[in-house]
């Protein structure tokens, strides 16, 4: 009761300076001011029900009393101690009347709300006798230093009802904490004071440590220690490595996208289990759903699980050579052929002797086989392999090979034989000429027969024939010379003819004076007035649409919101911009809507061959029709 | 083609009052103004030289005429520049082209 001795005796040592002057208050200073605070805040707040019931559970282990009996005992004592200064005598006569004081108190203080600064001076004195206790949590809100807040009631009642509702701040935290206590160090938190570094309470001896955060959460549990924080990670630790490049979709292939979401649903499923961060858990959840909606159709055949297997595998054993024959694959599904950009090349490792020959290129070159599958399409991933240097793509059902195929510079063996094929494209040709391609196997292919076609022009013109040109009539000039000009010419693709031109209109449509332009387009006079070299405003526009960036995430269903008129060219440009761009055979340049097409016919037997061996002098020519695209009416035959 | 009657140039207008003032060749570019223009067709565009698109805003209109203007400059070159196209005006455009038929 040491404490209660302090504030009677502070108590009465108070009551002459009330009298006398009202400077002393406010020689109190900023002690009191804040205390004022405090006070005036928790003056409207509480029943008194509550507030006295925390009380018994002080830190001052003062006996419990009920209210209601100590409400009873002291009531006089209560209204003594509002209306006079004589009451604080008599509350530090006896602690718990004080106590009881500030049970009867608090109920009556809403009433009178103005009060007279002398229950302040007391207060000041509770202030430092209490502050023995725990030290609080820091400040949740902004203290106020509003001089209309005076305190009110006697000083007495409210230290001991503001100990109850501080205390209260750690049982029941929906009561409003008391007032602002100190937010920052140069604040006054009265209980660092010297005077009560020594104070001693029950259970003195043990430091209070306050656990929790800084803006007053409580540790819960503070004997759990954060293990548990350890199943609350997520899977992803958001460090981004060298592998995850491609993408978790292309990089692992056979890891198909619901196994992968399983993973990531059960290893977030489990922390959910041991009651942690439920949101959490629903989030990735829901993750884990659109992941497998992303990563893969659920539908997803057999066969291209198989494909999807195999890529894997050999990426991670690192083999160049990719078979997938046999698979009855309909079609490449999307990101199977996608990693191999990135399959690495493992370098091989042989026992000594060491010879030259280990050190081997790690460049990988890929050998894909697709024979025996039913394809009719062919992705576009495929053509983004730059390392391909084997394609078969033997008996399948294609149809048309994309002129996108130009991007594979580095493939040497091509076949495309028994599919269904009618030209080829004439990007072939060019890697025939300017690439690596040495070894084309394109036959048996229902190709368009150059005694069938139609012709234009021969340009391979044998020296027994002047005018080939006369004598269509006549069996084509298909017999291979030796001309002393060139002797490469063995080797070469030879250029034999030239069929006639299709011009296509502004909507790439054919138009129909085209067959009656057959002769004249050959000859640079035959081009009429109205041939315009300049793009239409459509194909402008197209290129303008499809250097946008957004053009490849446009669905079919955003398209159709736009004019029907435009929708084809939109689908148009989009594809294109699928493929990579498509370059004008004659000038180079993109463009979107073909305007001219022709077939050219050219003989390479000795690349079928497998350049084994060139021409030989009156060898039959054997020549394949190639389809040449123009991008304008003036991109044709002979323009360059 | 050119008749005497017949101004040399011909004033498109948007159908916000912007009028543009452009040779009558450039504007024959468009399949739809060569044909609307022609005095012999009796359209009153014909005989006026004034043409209205009233379906396109002053900053198309614009482009169309820079385009007519950029067809007509290089109809006759080999080697063609692109003409920049602000992305934003990339669709009306193609609306315009199919109007105009060109």
């Amino acid at each position: 009761m040491k404490f209660t001795a302090i504030i009677a005796s502070l108590c009465l040592a108070a009551v002459p300076f009330v009298a006398a002057e009202e400077t002393v208050t406010s020689t109190a200073t900023t002690t009191i001011t804040k205390t004022l605070v405090r006070v005036s805040s928790v003056t409207p707040t509480p029943s008194s029900g509550a507030s006295s019931s925390v009380v018994p559970s002080t830190s001052m282990s003062m006996t419990s009393i009920p209210l209601s009996r100590a409400a009873s005992t002291a009531a006089t004592s209560a209204v003594a101690a509002a209306t006079s200064t004589g009451a604080a005598a008599n509350i530090g006569a006896g602690m718990p009347a004080a106590l009881a004081v500030a049970g009867y108190i608090v109920v009556m203080n809403p009433n009178e709300p103005g009060r007279a600064p002398q229950p302040t001076r007391l207060n000041l004195r509770t202030e430092i006798a209490m502050d023995s206790e725990i030290p609080l949590p820091p400040p949740r809100r902004i203290r106020h230093r509003s001089p209309a807040k005076n305190p009110s009631a006697t000083g007495a009642a409210f230290s001991s009802f503001q100990r109850a509702q501080r205390l209260s701040r750690f049982d029941d935290r929906s009561s409003q904490p008391s007032s602002d206590p100190a937010l920052f160090s140069s604040d006054d938190i009265p209980a660092s004071g010297l005077e009560n570094y020594h104070a001693t309470m029950s259970g003195a001896g043990r430091k209070r440590r306050y656990r929790g955060t800084w803006w007053g959460e409580q540790v819960l549990d503070p004997k759990r220690k954060r293990a548990d924080f350890k199943d609350k990670r997520n899977v992803d630790s958001g460090v981004w490595m060298g592998s995850d490049e491609s993408g978790a979709e292309s990089l692992l292939p056979s890891e198909d996208g619901s196994a992968w979401g399983e993973d990531l649903r059960k290893s977030v499923l489990d922390p959910k289990k041991s009651g942690s961060s439920a949101p959490f858990a629903f989030e990735a959840e829901n993750m884990a759903t659109q992941t497998r909606v992303v990563f893969r159709s659920p539908e997803e055949s057999d066969a291209h699980r198989f494909a999807r297997e195999v890529v894997s595998d050999c990426l991670d054993k690192g083999h160049e050579s990719i078979d997938l024959g046999d698979f009855h694959l309909g079609t490449i599904p999307s990101g199977l052929l996608r990693p191999l950009q990135h399959l690495t090349k493992l370098p091989t490792v042989r026992e000594a002797p060491v010879s030259e020959n280990v050190f081997t290129s790690l460049q990988p070159f890929l050998h894909i086989y697709l024979p025996n599958n039913s394809l009719s399409t062919l992705h576009n991933d495929l053509f983004e392999l730059s390392n391909l240097k084997v394609l078969s793509l033997r008996n399948n059902k294609l149809t048309e090979i994309p002129s996108t195929i130009r991007r594979l510079t580095a493939l040497e063996v091509l076949n495309l034989s028994v599919n269904q094929l009618t030209y080829l494209p004439w990007e072939i040709l060019k890697l025939m000429q300017q690439g690596e391609l040495k070894h084309l196997t394109v036959r048996p292919n229902p190709f368009h027969l150059i005694e069938e076609a139609q012709i234009a022009e021969w340009h391979y013109k044998p020296n027994n024939k002047t005018e080939s040109e006369t004598d269509e009539d006549t069996s084509p000039p298909l017999q291979f010379q030796e001309q002393e000009s060139s002797p490469n010419e063995g080797w070469t693709p030879l250029h034999v003819a030239t069929g006639p031109i299709t011009c296509m209109d502004m909507e790439g449509n054919p138009m129909g004076e085209a067959l009656s332009r057959n002769k004249l387009t050959l000859t640079p006079s035959g081009l009429t007035p109205s041939v315009n070299n300049a793009p239409s405003l459509r194909e402008v526009a197209l290129r303008a649409v499809s250097k946008l960036p957004y053009l490849e995430q446009t669905t079919d269903e955003e398209l159709a919101e736009y004019p029907a008129l435009i929708v084809p060219l939109l689908q148009r440009a989009r594809e294109v911009r699928a493929a990579g761009g498509q370059p004008c055979s004659v000038c180079q340049r993109e463009y979107v809507i073909p305007r001219t097409e022709w077939m050219e016919w050219w003989d390479f037997t000795p690349c079928e061959n497998g350049m084994k061996m060139p021409r030989c002098p009156g060898e039959k020519l054997r020549p394949l029709p190639f389809r040449r695209v123009g991008c304008s009416l003036s991109c044709v035959p002979g323009s360059r | 083609m050119v008749e005497s009657t017949q101004s040399e140039f011909v004033t498109i207008v948007s159908n916000d009052g912007f009028e543009f003032i452009i040779p009558r060749s450039a504007a024959c570019v468009s399949g739809a103004l060569r044909r609307s223009l022609d005095p012999s067709s009796k359209f009153p565009e014909g005989i006026s030289g004034r043409c209205e698109l009233g379906e396109f805003s002053g900053v198309v209109v614009e482009k169309i005429c820079e385009y007519f203007c950029y067809n007509e400059k290089h109809k006759d070159q080999v080697n063609v520049p692109d003409m920049d196209i602000p992305p934003e005006l990339c669709l009306e455009l193609l609306m315009a082209a199919d109007f105009l038929d060109t």
